[in-house]
């Protein structure tokens, strides 16, 4: 890139950022312009991309190849030839031709086999693989966090006659897994509802909403510096960038 | 100024004193301390621990609208990566994030002397990540027979001995997607490699939990995250470390809006009651 583009760019930035800003005084064309200008480019960049790496690579330039050798199945492993033969390569491309007969009403059960086909392979990859990542090793790590501190381990060891398992563990690092088990426990209580949240329940399940309250200001203090830090970027790009290295050359070249 | 009228104040004078808490500190810089956290410390260290030759998987899932909070991140742990001597093949599943990927790595690779092919290499885009990342896990060579310039897979020296994750040191996911998901799913679950993963501070308070039941070796939580990590490599005047100076100062504003809210709140008559407002 040249440079005399690299400064157009930063003015056509600049000016697309302080479009937006302007929002923030009241909406207006300046804003309006920007925000359309935004969902078309990348709707359009969007689309060239899933052109490119969905259907040039999966089934225009595969089926190119099947057709231009007539290979039925695909090459020898190791190969770098495109294409899996145009038996391997037709039968996704058949299933995928098969949703549009959703427009003919007469084919359009046809439609029910591919996205039957998505669903059984979708759910069979996914229920296995999201129990054991979102539910069950979380849930070991829970249950495993040791909550004893070492001067407990050496106090009863010594009472007993017995060594103290090393490493021991701090009295800080045993309240906050304590804290761990007791939020993920009560937390648990706030969302089973089979028992009337009374009496014992009650309670355990209150501590939860407290503990969930804590967890969802955690998530807006994060979420109010995500937003800052976009804001502070877009200031110390036009401060910088543009006000610095672009405008300020302009009126003073060579400095 | 009555506290009624204080707690109807214009919304455009918080706009401006937003902004001047801004570019003040822009101006007149602040130098506060940045404390590391556990989970980058764990990030700095694994890629600390990497030899001269070894790979490791980069996952760049990120474009334009969350820039200035994932390309310092990027920035700090791709130059920490090539200063170790080590290789990286990395791949981008997020559809508007391709170019910016690739012209992120190429900066930091020139900056650092780095030849395509022979110490990096990105693979690209492929639609579909639960079907890519698993299709990876076979042989990084499945999804992606060519990278992104068109060239074989299998011709670039940088891909000679590495066939799937097995094959790398660490999968280090800069993410600013639901992505993130699917790499601890359908990657890290089934295949069991370790992870890492840096992201925008809105997801990090979701992904601590995955740390601490040993899921992901580290996280790096937005600019915050990227300054600790210039903290550890000493890097005391970078542009993570800058801003967030800067955003300290917005930080201590809204802290003071809420404190003023509140208080006005309560003093005009309101009264708190648990579930809402009285």
């Amino acid at each position: 890139m040249t440079a005399g583009m690299t400064v157009l760019g930063v003015w056509i930035a600049a000016f697309l950022t302080l479009a937006v800003l302007s929002f923030l005084f009241k909406d207006n064309p300046l804003y309006k312009f920007a925000e359309h200008l935004v969902v078309g480019l990348s709707a359009g960049y969007w689309f060239i991309v899933l052109y490119n790496t969905t259907f040039r690579d999966l089934i225009s330039d595969p089926l190119k190849a099947d057709f231009s050798s007539f290979r039925l199945l695909p090459q020898a492993a190791g190969s770098n030839i495109v294409g899996n033969g145009l038996i391997l390569d037709g039968i996704p491309i058949v299933l995928g031709l098969m949703i549009w007969t959703r427009f003919w009403p007469k084919a359009a059960w046809t439609a029910r086999i591919p996205i039957a086909y998505v669903l059984g392979a979708g759910a069979g990859l996914a229920i296995p693989t999201a129990l054991d990542n979102f539910v069950v090793t979380p849930l070991k790590a829970t249950l495993a966090l040791p909550i004893v501190p070492g001067f407990w381990q050496t106090w009863t060891a010594q009472i007993l006659g017995a060594t103290a398992p090393a490493p021991q563990l701090g009295i800080g690092e045993a309240l906050s897994n304590l804290l761990i088990v007791i939020g993920v426990f009560c937390g648990i209580v706030y969302f089973f509802f089979s028992k009337e949240h009374k009496g014992v329940t009650g309670a355990t399940a209150n501590v939860g909403i407290w503990i969930l309250m804590i967890g969802f200001g955690s998530t807006f203090g994060f979420t109010v510096m995500s937003r800052v830090s976009l804001l502070v970027g877009r200031f110390e790009f036009l401060l910088n960038r543009w006000i610095l290295d672009s405008f300020w050359r302009l009126i003073f070249p060579g400095h | 100024m009555s506290w009624k009228a204080l707690a109807a104040v214009d919304r455009r004078v918080i706009f401006v004193i937003l902004i001047a808490g801004i570019l003040l500190p822009m101006v007149f810089p602040l130098k506060m301390p940045i404390a590391v956290t556990p989970e980058v410390q764990s990030v700095y260290d694994r890629i600390e621990s990497l030899q001269k030759g070894d790979t490791i998987m980069m996952t760049m899932e990120y474009d334009p609208s969350t820039l200035a909070e994932m390309q310092p991140m990027t920035y700090n742990m791709l130059r920490h990566v090539f200063r170790r001597g080590a290789k990286v093949v990395a791949v981008c599943l997020f559809t508007t994030g391709v170019s910016q990927v690739e012209q992120d790595l190429k900066k930091i690779a020139d900056e650092n002397g780095k030849k395509y092919g022979e110490d990096y290499a990105y693979l690209g885009y492929k639609p579909y990540p639960a079907i890519v990342i698993t299709a990876l896990g076979q042989d990084f060579r499945n999804p992606f027979p060519k990278d992104y310039y068109g060239t074989p897979t299998d011709s670039l020296p940088v891909m000679k001995g590495i066939k799937n994750f097995s094959s790398v040191k660490l999968v280090l996911s800069v993410n600013a997607t639901s992505g993130v998901d699917f790499w601890l799913q359908y990657g890290q679950s089934r295949f069991r490699f370790p992870l890492a993963i840096g992201m925008t501070a809105v997801m990090a308070s979701d992904y601590y939990t995955y740390v601490q039941s040993g899921q992901l070796v580290g996280l790096i939580g937005g600019l915050k995250g990227a300054a600790e990590y210039e903290t550890l490599m000493h890097e005391k005047d970078g542009y993570a470390t800058r801003v967030m100076n800067i955003q300290s100062v917005v930080h201590c504003i809204v802290v003071g809006f809420i404190l003023v809210g509140n208080i006005a709140f309560l003093m005009s008559g309101g009264k708190f009651r648990m579930g809402g407002r009285a």
